[in-house]
């Protein structure tokens, strides 16, 4: 479970950072912390809502067959060795982008947080990836491909749905 | 500067822009946030229609010479000292290797259209040498004490990626 718990509050995350970075440039504002915050929950919302099916599937499959908790838990330990240190890194970089100043912001801005965001599909199929052979069971591969698929259209359909012209401010 | 009022109350802040659709949109969004700013269609060329009196006046820019042609460079520096300013400062980007791959990066990772992600390596790599701009603004403005504010090439620091040419009246 805590493994699950893990990767939920991971894609949570990314989840409210995909929608914040679908809305940024929008408002035009200097002060746009309103719709900043409110670009994450979206973002947040829509991962769970796209995440939802593959929890169904997986909580489905672990309650009707016996024993096969262990193939998600090899999987989804697998994913997390992709995923944790990536993460680790990004919200230092955050965090050193909300207390520091401006020059050090640019800094993890240029240096980390741009950088990472490009790579971010591919540590995504990555992590997929080694979860998928971590398991070596073809329907914890599907499970894992389905979530990593969904955390990927977080941002694409925010962009659609939400931020596909400049809010009116 | 509006907003946190970083050059205090008694500054009067003039932007310029050469596109009209985007002045307009500037003044409505500084009468919403209540900034004490203005904006006014110009040209970098002509930059009187923003300086009611040059010798109080600094002229600042960002990302713009980049998008002059080296020949031109001389005149936009000329138009400053005709106006008597006291001081100028412009930013440009920096042309190396690494303002390329970080533009390449930076756009490919935050801009949605495709023109802008074309455009923003573009101006890494059209961007003009610190002799070029420093040669065109001694040209230009003979009177003026010129210089790029940068550090020194073998120990080059992340920052001056972006890095200004400053001149004060002497």
């Amino acid at each position: 479970m805590t493994v699950a718990a893990a990767l939920l509050v991971l894609a949570l995350l990314d989840g409210a950072f995909a929608g914040f970075r679908s809305s940024v440039g929008r408002t035009g504002l200097i002060s746009h912390r309103n719709s900043d915050e409110r670009a994450a929950r979206r973002g947040a919302a829509l991962s769970i809502v796209l995440l939802s099916p593959v929890v169904v599937l997986i909580c489905g499959d672990v309650l009707v067959r016996h024993g096969r908790m262990d193939a998600y838990t090899r999987a989804g330990t697998a994913m997390l060795t992709i995923y944790a240190p990536y993460a680790l890194l990004v919200l230092a970089a955050l965090g050193c982008y909300a207390v520091l100043n401006w020059r050090l912001k640019y800094l993890a801005s240029a240096l980390i947080l741009g950088p990472f965001t490009l790579l971010r599909p591919g540590v995504a199929l990555i992590g997929a990836i080694v979860g998928a052979i971590g398991a070596n069971d073809k329907l914890v591969a599907s499970a894992v491909a389905l979530a990593v698929i969904a955390v990927l259209a977080v941002e694409p359909l925010a962009d659609r749905r939400w931020y596909a012209q400049r809010q009116p401010s | 500067m509006a907003a946190t009022l970083v050059l205090g109350q008694n500054v009067e802040l003039v932007g310029v822009d050469l596109n009209p659709v985007l002045i307009g949109e500037a003044n409505r969004l500084a009468k919403r946030e209540g900034l004490a700013c203005g904006f006014v269609r110009g040209d970098a060329f002509t930059p009187g229609v923003a300086i009611e009196d040059g010798a109080r006046t600094i002229v600042m820019s960002s990302g713009l010479m980049h998008h002059l042609r080296e020949p031109e460079l001389v005149e936009f520096f000329a138009a400053q000292a005709r106006l008597g300013v006291a001081a100028f400062a412009h930013w440009d980007i920096a042309p190396c290797l690494w303002s390329t791959l970080g533009a390449w990066v930076f756009h490919q990772a935050r801009m949605r259209e495709p023109v802008s992600r074309h455009d923003g390596v573009l101006s890494a790599r059209r961007a003009h040498s610190s002799s070029v701009l420093e040669g065109a603004a001694r040209t230009g403005a003979p009177d003026d004490d010129d210089r790029m504010l940068e550090g020194a090439r073998w120990q080059p620091r992340a920052l001056d990626v972006v890095r200004p040419i400053v001149g004060t009246r002497a």
